[in-house]
């Protein structure tokens, strides 16, 4: 359960603050796929920095499953990062020097996991989501949907509770964009995690029970579906 | 992260930009060669030192000294009123003697002979029941010579000259029948008597010319020394009688036991340990007594101090790398912004970040004090065999006792690492930190 009550967040840019979220309150259940709809700059990614544990809310309270994220130190908000939440970015953010088989275990290598262990669940995943020939490949030589099936797999592969997921089909051709989604849904379905997908692109809202939309910081609509 | 991992990750970021290490590890390298060549000049110029001191004795003896004695003169007659059989017993009751060897010695007049070859050792004789008891170390036979017997140190053997001055090869003395021959000591005219004054030193005396041997004994090699590094390798040790009979023929009159005293007296110490407070016993009764160790321990202050300033100056030079290091672990964290922000999403720790970082750059640091060492220790051995040739070519024989030009002691190799190490670990300090600390946000927004 994902529960915001009254969270505010404000940047600088300069020495202007800019409000990215004003007053938000929400609650998701368990095993939920939410689409978190708005234009750019409305506040999508920093609602999702803040229920990542990326960035620490300035105002109001997040609780996510049992973690507070507010009164989590770094070492705690770096294992809830670790064992509870796997993100999915826009801009992929793999590692170039690693291969796509090395990508999907960094968060495993992180957990200090046993290296055969990592290995063989981080192949189960790449197979899962069609990259198994691909496996010796780096970022570089992968496409631009490749890469971001690596990111999903790197993304499942500590099997978390919350996957976040900030446009992830934003850097994808619109038939790309479709297979990445259906994928990412369909290891929701396996897994029954919770997913929060941020997005501008409305059509992708049909596949979510909840759709929010935010706009200039402030959740104007939730519609339970 | 298990530890495996990190050295993973470390290696793969040190191969990322090879020139860049190369150049920070040759920094090093040069930091630490320095370290390595200057610690091997205070090496070997310690071990000459140290060799020089332990070259006069054991370093349990104590060596105590008539006044006057170190002329040829007073050394072949003894002074009066010097170093008495009754200080000899005084000594030998002291608290911490376990033996005493007073000693008369002859030097220069005497030499032995060996069919038609020649040698001039330090001819010494002592009380042959003292002589037992010190306990040279003894290679064959007896220690203590009877009248008509002689001991030889362990390379006398190695000294014999032919009638033209040259070397000959190396005897085996054991056993075999050689001469002692004397010449007779001629006064200045208008000098002294023979055997000089009572109440001063006696003039130089100087060699009649052309004058024929006219003492001659022949006596057996009963004993051969084990070979100790010192003054005793080559030293004959001859009955007292025979000596006395020598010093007779060459001075023109008999020396006199109750005013003659011994040139020096030999004192061994039941332990290291005691040397000093036994030093201190004699030097308070105003006798001249030196020991090696009392040298050693001022020498060794001396050293410790040169060597201390010779490190420090390589040290710099592995200061200075250390800021390439620094250099380089900066860079590093600016163009891995966005891959410690990855790193940091996922679920990395401060610690962990940090800890590749620190890692990364002892690395750098450890493979250039490795590669330095052994470098400096390659550099070190070319200097010594440089300077040996030249040493050697200059001289035109080989010197006496193996002499060392650079020497690297064993220290150097923790000293350069943990140096290395610690330098480099917090040259990257700042850049570990600095990683660790990063915005994940920002920095995941970092082209």
């Amino acid at each position: 359960m994902i529960t915001v009550t009254g969270v505010s967040h404000t940047y600088h840019v300069g020495s202007q603050p800019v409000r990215a979220l004003d007053r938000i309150d929400l609650a998701l259940p368990d095993g939920t796929v939410a689409c978190l709809l708005g234009p750019s700059g409305s506040g999508k990614s920093t609602l999702l920095h803040l229920l990542g544990g990326i960035e620490r809310c300035q105002v109001g309270e997040i609780v996510v499953d049992q973690w507070p994220l507010n009164r989590l130190d770094a070492g705690a908000l770096a294992r809830y990062r670790r064992q509870h939440v796997g993100f999915v970015f826009q801009a992929f953010h793999l590692l170039p020097m690693l291969t796509a088989l090395e990508n999907v275990e960094v968060p495993l290598v992180l957990a200090g996991v046993h290296p055969a262990e990592r290995r063989r669940r981080a192949r189960a995943l790449l197979e899962q989501v069609g990259l198994a020939d691909r496996a010796a490949h780096r970022p570089a030589q992968l496409s631009g949907g490749e890469q971001q099936r690596v990111a999903i797999a790197r993304a499942l592969v500590t099997e978390p509770r919350l996957v976040l997921a900030d446009e992830p089909t934003g850097n994808l051709d619109s038939a790309t964009g479709e297979q990445v989604v259906a994928l990412l849904l369909a290891e929701q379905r396996a897994r029954g995690c919770t997913v929060l997908l941020a997005t501008h692109n409305e059509a992708l809202a049909r596949h979510a029970q909840q759709c929010l939309r935010l706009r200039d910081g402030r959740l104007v609509a939730e519609v339970a579906r | 992260m298990r530890s495996g991992d990190y050295f993973g990750y470390a290696a793969r970021n040190i191969r990322r930009a090879p020139l860049r290490v190369l150049l920070t590890v040759l920094a090093v390298v040069i930091g630490a060669m320095l370290v390595v060549v200057m610690s091997s000049v205070g090496g070997g110029i310690e071990r000459n030192v140290l060799e020089g001191i332990r070259s006069a004795g054991a370093l349990n003896e104590i060596i105590v000294q008539g006044v006057g004695t170190s002329g040829p003169g007073g050394a072949l007659l003894g002074r009066p009123g010097g170093l008495s059989e009754e200080l000899v017993d005084e000594i030998a009751a002291l608290p911490g003697v376990r033996a005493v060897l007073p000693i008369r010695a002859a030097f220069g007049l005497l030499e032995l002979h060996y069919e038609d070859l020649t040698a001039q050792p330090i001819f010494v004789a002592a009380p042959p029941d003292r002589l037992a008891a010190y306990g040279l170390p003894l290679a064959a036979g007896t220690a203590a010579p009877a009248p008509g017997e002689v001991v030889l140190g362990a390379r006398v053997g190695e000294r014999f000259f032919d009638a033209r001055q040259q070397r000959a090869a190396p005897l085996a003395l054991f056993g075999q029948s050689v001469r002692l021959t004397a010449r007779r000591l001629v006064s200045p005219p208008g000098g002294m008597p023979p055997g000089g004054s009572p109440g001063g030193l006696p003039g130089l005396p100087s060699l009649a010319p052309a004058a024929p041997p006219t003492f001659e004994r022949e006596l057996r090699v009963v004993g051969m020394l084990a070979p100790q590094g010192t003054q005793d390798d080559f030293t004959a040790w001859l009955h007292p009688d025979d000596l006395r009979d020598a010093i007779a023929f060459m001075t023109g009159r008999q020396p006199d036991p109750a005013t003659d005293g011994y040139t020096v007296i030999r004192v061994q110490a039941t332990s290291i340990d005691q040397v000093r407070s036994v030093q201190q016993a004699l030097v308070a009764r105003d006798l001249q007594a030196t020991s090696p160790l009392s040298v050693l321990d001022q020498v060794n202050q001396g050293l410790r101090v040169l060597q201390l300033l010779l490190a420090t100056i390589g040290l710099v030079a592995l200061i200075v790398a250390g800021l390439g290091v620094a250099n380089t672990m900066l860079m590093a964290t600016f163009e891995r912004t966005r891959e410690i922000g990855i790193l940091k999403a996922l679920g990395a720790t401060e610690g962990q970040i940090a800890a590749l970082f620190l890692l990364e750059a002892s690395a750098l640091g450890l493979l250039g004090a490795a590669i330095g060492l052994v470098l400096g220790w390659l550099a070190s051995q070319l200097i010594s065999l440089i300077v040996l040739q030249l040493l050697v070519a200059q001289a035109g024989a080989a010197p006496d006792r193996p002499l060392t030009v650079l020497y690297t002691p064993v220290w150097v190799v923790p000293v350069v690492l943990g140096a290395a190490w610690g330098i480099a670990a917090l040259a990257g300090l700042y850049p570990a930190l600095r990683a660790a600390r990063l915005n994940i946000a920002r920095a995941l927004r970092t082209e």
